[in-house]
């Protein structure tokens, strides 16, 4: 478990001061892959840093599983660093070694015996299928290839809790989804608790159950992905979640809305979102609907489907209409 | 037919000299430059042994050293080189400035070598929690070994180029050569000869230099 506790950090330059982090709390419980996603500067570098000891807060408390790393001398902090693996978004390899020797190094900093190294590293390299490359140079790798390396490595030694710094940024479309499912493996089969930090929505959709959305040192919505993604409440969340999720027509929305009839933004999720609505609206009150937009995503396994339409008709039976979707749990709002 | 007022032997004699000198100036300046060059950057603000006490006595310490142009280093430390060889004559008197010269050059050098190394392989290892003297080992050395062995390269050739002035303390070699006899004696065959040698040694020296690196880049 990681426990942030009120923790603030101030980086002092020689005339000004750069609040990085303000007062955040965060809770990342054990096994979990937890997501922070924000643009570049909002702190989520600086936060992540904080669980390996690589950044030092202000004020307030960093827990991780139970104990306070603060007070632990330089030994015992490398040690407790030994427990904790980081992925980077340039891979962090070593140009002048082999896969091998990269995959290896945290055992040889740990002390392990050739043998073990070598079996160790072996298991490592199938896990991760880069069996065929052990004797080649990061210079010859492709940038997933780079990254599969950088992940045995942060595996290697069985940590605990894995780090995940902007893991695919530098990564194509194809590769991420890749190493995405990589790192979902990872997570399934050693139960690690992983911290993934990223300023792309779509990792969040496709590996995180929780997410965290941080803008200027602060955490401005968290919850579990599904509730975030589905009615985000802060404007910068909705656009991260319009990123992966288009909730439909905002531009072309505007020429609509000097044509007759009333534009309403639906969003159908859990037990509404195979409902019929649309046949029943139609059937049960004297309106005409007119369909402007519709989608469906899947989140989490369950099924979101966003749709704005038209309603024309009397004024009285498109209230009605309105307030029998209400009625019936789906998320409106007039446009 | 070449007139020449030395001999084969004086030249062969020399070309010993001048490799004495820098062989044995490289290998101990190398080691106390290499020394050197880690120390102020595992010392510096923001190094894996932060201490501004020793940062701030080699910085200048370097510095003022390596503001010494060699003719006047060699002369202004005869006291120290009597002490170290006893004498302030010959090859041997030449190697103490020829030391005290070309270390803090390797030292700087190295400093630049070493402070290439990406920051983000220093983080890795800070966050593989490796201890300082690990850092160095297993991460700062080996990712600068290519940048090092240029550097040494660079060295050896100021090396050389500072032997041609060991003359002034009767420490021989082919600069001396050159000095005494080419010029002063107007003997236009060995100073020929004598820049020639040193044009081949230093390509050889600078092309060895790139093929290590090279090799230590895998390029």
């Amino acid at each position: 478990m990681i426990e942030f506790q009120d923790v603030s950090k101030i980086y002092h330059g020689k005339d000004s001061e750069t609040v990085a982090l303000k007062n955040v709390h965060l809770t990342i419980h054990d096994g979990e892959i937890y997501g922070v996603i924000g643009y570049s500067g909002a702190g989520k570098s600086t936060l992540i840093r904080m669980v390996n000891a690589l950044e030092t807060p202000s004020s307030g408390k960093v827990i991780v599983n139970g104990s306070d790393w603060s007070t632990c001398n330089k030994k015992q902090l490398r040690h407790f660093k030994k427990k904790i693996g980081m992925v980077f978004q340039h891979f962090n390899l070593l140009e002048s070694k082999t896969v091998f020797a990269n995959v290896a190094i945290p055992l040889i900093l740990d002390g392990w015996s050739k043998d073990a190294i070598k079996k160790r590293v072996t298991e490592l390299l199938d896990f991760v299928g880069l069996t065929d490359k052990v004797e080649r140079y990061p210079n010859e790798l492709s940038g997933g290839e780079k990254q599969r390396v950088g992940i045995a490595r942060a595996i290697a030694l069985n940590p605990e809790i894995l780090l995940c710094d902007e893991a695919t940024s530098a990564l194509d479309p194809k590769t991420t989804e890749q190493i995405l499912a990589l790192l979902k493996r990872i997570n399934q089969e050693y139960q690690i608790t992983m911290l993934v930090i990223t300023h792309e929505m779509g990792v969040i959709q496709k590996i995180c159950q929780k997410v965290a959305v941080m803008e200027k040192g602060k955490i401005i919505e968290e919850g579990s992905v599904f509730d975030v993604f589905v009615h985000p409440k802060h404007p910068t969340t909705r656009d991260f979640v319009r990123t992966v999720i288009p909730d439909g027509l905002s531009d072309q929305l505007e020429s609509f809305k000097n044509e007759k009839g009333q534009i309403l933004k639906i969003e159908f999720a859990d037990q509404t979102v195979s409902a019929p609505i649309i046949n029943q609206l139609i059937k049960n009150f004297p309106v005409t609907v007119n369909i402007l937009y519709a989608n469906m995503s899947e989140i989490q396994g369950k099924r979101v489907g966003h749709m704005v339409i038209q309603l024309e008709g009397e004024q009285e039976a498109v209230n009605k209409a309105i307030n029998y979707m209400k009625h019936l749990g789906i998320y409106l709002e007039e446009a | 037919m070449i007139q020449t007022t030395i001999t084969l032997q004086q030249f062969m004699q020399a070309l010993q000299d001048t490799l004495v000198m820098v062989l044995f100036s490289l290998v101990v300046g190398a080691i106390i430059g290499i020394l050197l060059g880690i120390s102020v950057v595992v010392t510096r603000p923001g190094g894996v042994l932060e201490n501004q006490w020793i940062y701030r006595v080699l910085n200048p310490v370097i510095n003022v050293i390596r503001s010494l142009p060699f003719i006047i280093l060699l002369v202004a430390i005869i006291p120290f080189t009597r002490l170290i060889v006893h004498t302030t004559i010959g090859t041997p008197a030449a190697i103490v400035p020829l030391i005290v010269f070309i270390a803090p050059y390797i030292g700087r050098l190295v400093e630049n070598s070493l402070l290439e190394v990406d920051a983000g392989i220093l983080e890795a290892a800070n966050a593989m929690g490796a201890s300082p003297w690990q850092v160095i080992w297993h991460f700062l050395l080996p990712e600068a070994l290519g940048s090092l062995i240029l550097s040494l390269t660079t060295a050896t050739i100021g090396l050389i180029g500072a032997t041609a002035m060991a003359g002034t303390v009767g420490g021989g070699g082919i600069g001396d050569l050159a000095i005494s006899y080419g010029y002063e004696r107007f003997d236009t065959f060995t100073m020929i000869a004598t820049v020639v040698i040193l044009i081949l040694v230093v390509q050889a020296v600078q092309s060895f230099g790139n093929f290590l690196a090279a090799k230590a880049r895998r390029i």
